[in-house]
């Protein structure tokens, strides 16, 4: 009985990674600064509210049970709410949510940007872009009131779920994923001003997908095979720009098994769910998180659960999640360093 | 040991080729019998598969012999060697050619079996094979009490006959080319074969030839049989048993029967994108897991769905679970999103007076005091039911505007053509395809040559699938549906309570909600902290290896004809996930029996 007593206090995960703690209960957390001291936390009762300092206060209140997403860019100058009011009485995927934005870290005005989904911000803050299920179309929105909001409509008809993702290279250009009548994803630079687009990468195979992220100036593709379609993996880097065509790309990584993928980019580091075995009878895969090197193209496996295959990236701490708990794959976990000393002092 | 045989047959044959036989000499017909020497090197020719065949009577033999399936050293038979007593009392043996063997001896033997011969003759074949039914097995033990009858069945030899000659064409073929141009006889009898397969392929289904062949191969090892045709495809059952069926429309389209087979048989990626008709997420598994899922599978699915226009994910598997248990569907219309949302709304009707189904077309009714008027409504026409968008828009029209008519009739844009004759009088509802979902729908009325928009269309559904607070959780579907249909909902919160569970309860399926992300995490990439993309999905199988489990598993967004294989590991997380944002901490996984 001790023997197995002690088993179970051994640390599910291998290698070391710290588990992340926070304050609150992290089921209530919505964004978290590094130092913890920016916290974005929601109540039953729809409220959406921020600590800082040991001060806290409301930046929403919507209806009970609201479920929020929040977000941050490295800029930290705004912040971007999708409100979801009917979460868990209006179960429909291609519904359209309330997206909000205020200032970072401080309680200011709530602007209203209209309904959508996974909205991003960029250019400093400048801009924020979105995508509106029910219109099948990407709005990208200038905080200056007198630059007009701008629209993509997607092709995409063959799959009815699907998102873009989406970047803003400037004010002008943008780069965005789409999938063609036959199931291929691609990337695709969008200007503004020519009204025009141009194919900078297609998906080698119908129904694989794309994940993208930008790291200064290179634009980090992951392809990876979705469902099952036996087919690679493979992580690339390509100049956003002085890339006549775009035709330079630059192998960071392949493999020969369908990776989950789900990358998530900080500095000069790709991490991603990697596949290191299959079972077709059970049709599951063996999955890891790997943390590649975008210099050196040098891989590291960071995690040793067989299921691991989400990855969140929050300003600067990226964590991985199973069994109920999250760990850092990436940055510091300051966020209770106070918290447990003033525990103790008590 | 083949040429030892070989040898000993053609003595045989030569030692009596030159004897004459008179059948006055033979005292009794019935005395008449195979040669034991000559016999047993057939039996050592002849497949065992078909010699099973021959065990019956003289008259089975006598079939085997007639079908060219009781084979001699070199192939089919051209001599029979038989043995009687002569008038004088002693036993002699003599040859005769097969078919006069078959005319004169075992015509008088067997009277029966020259009759039931012609009826598998090329010129009458069609019309027999109408008469045969070929049954195909629905479980491992109904397999094999079938091919124990298929074994005792006097057609088995015939109908094998045919599939050996299909069998051989391709080897014929090559014989053929490979044979001297000036080798006339010979090419002309191969010919003669190849055509003769050729004629029956015709006549015959492939499904049927794939079926009998393998139940003619099969004949000396049935449990293998059935242990394999269980393991096989999914595709080619489905064809030979139900070729109508909704699944076949579903992945077939409008292909053909036969090159749709071959394409799910042979193309596992086939089914990646098929089913456009019935749009759901993409890529759907490929066709081989498709057919391991289905095969696994025990939802009743007699008709197609189509998630991307249902409008809500939870009414996708909700209707699921009724159209399983409850029969609201008792025949699939063709606007697939109305396969989820009229057996939703008709639950509703029954048991919330439609407080959940709050879709309806309300309008001002001057002859009540302009009092408003609503009417629950499905978005399209449901034969016969009085929430059929045909029926209420009907009423309406003829409450407001005298029309004469029951109902008017559901086309969409493109089929609306105002210049024809045919839409100058009536009414006509014209529906906008691309803003028409099963909860909300875009379209106008015409009576005539008039609009009537005297109504407004009123859509909210608001309904949660478990509860999600103490205070209204008898309001839950799940709790709704428990009650007025005295059905239990056990949950299930490891593998063996699952396990126990499904055989225990033949009937019983599995309704979860969980998150996307660990779900499929292919499809659902979490980009925020606790971000949960919610999906109801229903659970109907299993597939075991070495203790570990994965589930035979539909979302809510995949059509009803592609479940998927998925891990228990990827099902548990997803359900803990969806828990740990509940405000009651609720563990969503139930078995419903």
């Amino acid at each position: 009985m001790r023997f197995i007593s002690l088993l179970l206090l051994i640390p599910s995960i291998c290698y070391g990674l710290d588990e992340f703690v926070t304050k609150q209960a992290i089921n209530k957390i919505r964004y978290i600064s590094k130092d913890g001291k920016v916290t974005y936390y929601q109540k039953n009762s729809g409220e959406l509210q921020l600590s800082t300092n040991y001060k806290f206060a409301n930046i929403i209140k919507g209806k009970n049970r609201t479920q929020y997403l929040v977000n941050a860019s490295k800029t930290k100058k705004r912040i971007v709410i999708e409100a979801d009011d009917s979460f868990f009485d209006q179960v429909n995927i291609l519904k359209d949510n309330q997206i909000y934005v205020t200032s970072y870290g401080v309680k200011s005005d709530l602007l209203d940007m209209g309904k959508g989904t996974n909205p991003e911000l960029h250019l400093q803050d400048q801009w924020i872009s979105f995508y509106q299920k029910e219109r099948k179309q990407l709005i990208f929105k200038s905080f200056n009131p007198n630059i007009k909001e701008k629209v993509i409509t997607l092709i995409n008809n063959s799959n009815p779920f699907f998102t873009p993702q989406h970047i803003m290279l400037t004010p002008n250009d943008v780069l965005y994923t789409d999938v063609n009548k036959s199931g291929h994803m691609a990337i695709l630079l969008y200007s503004f001003t020519e009204k025009s687009f141009k194919t900078i990468y297609k998906s080698k195979n119908p129904g694989n997908k794309i994940d993208l992220c930008r790291v200064e100036n290179q634009l980090i593709i992951g392809e990876f095979p979705i469902g099952e379609i036996q087919s690679n993996s493979s992580i690339m880097a390509m100049n956003i720009f002085n890339n006549k065509d775009f035709k330079e790309v630059t192998p960071l990584y392949s493999s020969d098994l369908p990776d989950f993928g789900n990358m998530k980019c900080i500095n000069n580091f790709v991490f991603f769910s990697k596949t290191l075995g299959t079972d077709t009878d059970l049709n599951s895969k063996k999955s890891e998180i790997a943390k590649l090197d975008i210099n050196t193209s040098k891989l590291e496996i960071l995690t040793s659960e067989k299921y691991v295959n989400q990855l969140i990236k929050i300003g600067e701490i990226i964590l991985a999640s199973f069994k109920g708990k999250h760990y850092i794959l990436y940055g510091k976990n300051n966020v209770l360093t106070d918290e447990i000393k003033r525990g103790n002092e008590e | 040991m083949l040429d030892d045989q070989k040898e000993k047959y053609q003595l045989l044959i030569n030692k009596l080729v030159n004897q004459d036989f008179d059948i006055n000499d033979v005292k009794s017909i019935n005395d008449v019998s195979l040669d034991p020497d000559y016999l047993n090197i057939l039996i050592q020719n002849t497949p065992t598969r078909y010699m099973l065949l021959g065990n019956n009577d003289k008259c089975s033999i006598y079939d085997l012999m007639n079908t060219n399936l009781l084979r001699s050293p070199g192939g089919k038979i051209e001599y029979v060697v038989f043995q009687y007593k002569g008038q004088n009392g002693t036993v002699q043996k003599r040859l005769l050619s097969k078919e006069v063997f078959l005319n004169t001896i075992a015509k008088k033997q067997c009277p029966q079996n020259q009759k039931f011969g012609a009826h598998f003759k090329l010129k009458n074949l069609r019309n027999t094979l109408t008469k045969i039914k070929i049954i195909t097995p629905d479980s491992e033990m109904s397999c094999i009490d079938n091919m124990a009858n298929f074994r005792k069945d006097l057609k088995t030899p015939y109908l094998c006959n045919i599939i050996e000659q299909i069998r051989g064409i391709k080897s014929q073929k090559v014989k053929f080319n490979n044979l001297s141009k000036t080798d006339y006889k010979k090419r002309s009898i191969l010919q003669r074969e190849i055509n003769l397969g050729e004629s029956y392929k015709k006549i015959i289904s492939t499904m049927a030839i794939d079926n009998l062949e393998g139940q003619c191969l099969g004949l000396n090892n049935p449990r293998q049989y059935c242990t394999d045709y269980f393991q096989q495809s999914y595709w080619s059952k489905v064809f030979f048993e139900q070729p109508n069926t909704p699944v076949i429309k579903n992945f077939c389209g409008k292909l053909s029967k036969k090159k749709c087979l071959r394409e799910l048989n042979k193309s596992p990626y086939y089914c990646h994108f098929s089913g456009k008709d019935f749009p759901s997420l993409t890529p759907k598994p490929n066709c081989t897991n498709t057919s391991r899922a289905l095969l696994k599978s025990r939802l009743f699915a007699n008709y197609n769905d189509c998630p991307a226009n249902t409008g809500n994910d939870a009414v996708t598997s909700f209707s699921r679970v009724l159209n399983h248990f409850e029969g609201y569907l008792e025949t699939p219309v063709n606007a697939c999103e109305v396969n989820s949302t009229y057996p939703f709304a008709k639950f509703n009707e029954e048991f919330t007076d439609f407080a959940q189904w709050q879709i309806q077309l309300c309008y001002i009714d001057t002859l009540i005091g302009n009092e408003k008027v609503c009417r629950p409504t499905v978005f399209g026409n449901v034969p016969k039911d009085d929430l059929s968008l045909s029926k209420v828009v009907g009423k309406i029209a003829s409450r407001l505007k005298g029309y004469s008519g029951n109902e008017c009739r559901i086309l969409n844009a493109k089929e609306y053509k105002p210049s024809l004759l045919e839409f100058q009088s009536g009414c006509y509802i014209i529906r906008n395809e691309k803003k028409c979902t099963g909860t909300n729908c875009n379209f106008k009325v015409m009576l005539g040559q008039n609009t009537f928009d005297k109504f407004d269309i009123e859509s909210k559904l608001s309904f949660e699938l478990f509860p999600v607070d103490f205070i209204n959780e008898n309001k839950s579907l799940k709790n709704l549906y428990s009650k007025n249909k005295k059905k239990n909902f056990k949950t299930i919160k490891n593998m063996s309570s699952f396990l126990t569970v499904f055989k225990n309860h033949k009937k019983a399926i599995f309704l979860g909600m969980g998150c996307g992300e660990e779900l499929l995490p292919s499809f659902f990439n979490r980009k925020y902290l606790n971000q949960c993309t919610v999906l109801p999905f229903i659970i109907d199988g299993f597939i075991e290896k070495n203790k570990i489990y994965s589930l035979i598993t539909r979302t809510s967004l995949d059509q009803v004809h592609s479940p998927r294989i998925i891990p228990w590991a990827y099902i548990s997380a997803a359900i803990k996930q969806y828990r740990s944002l509940s405000p009651i901490n609720a563990w969503g996984f139930y078995a419903i029996y």
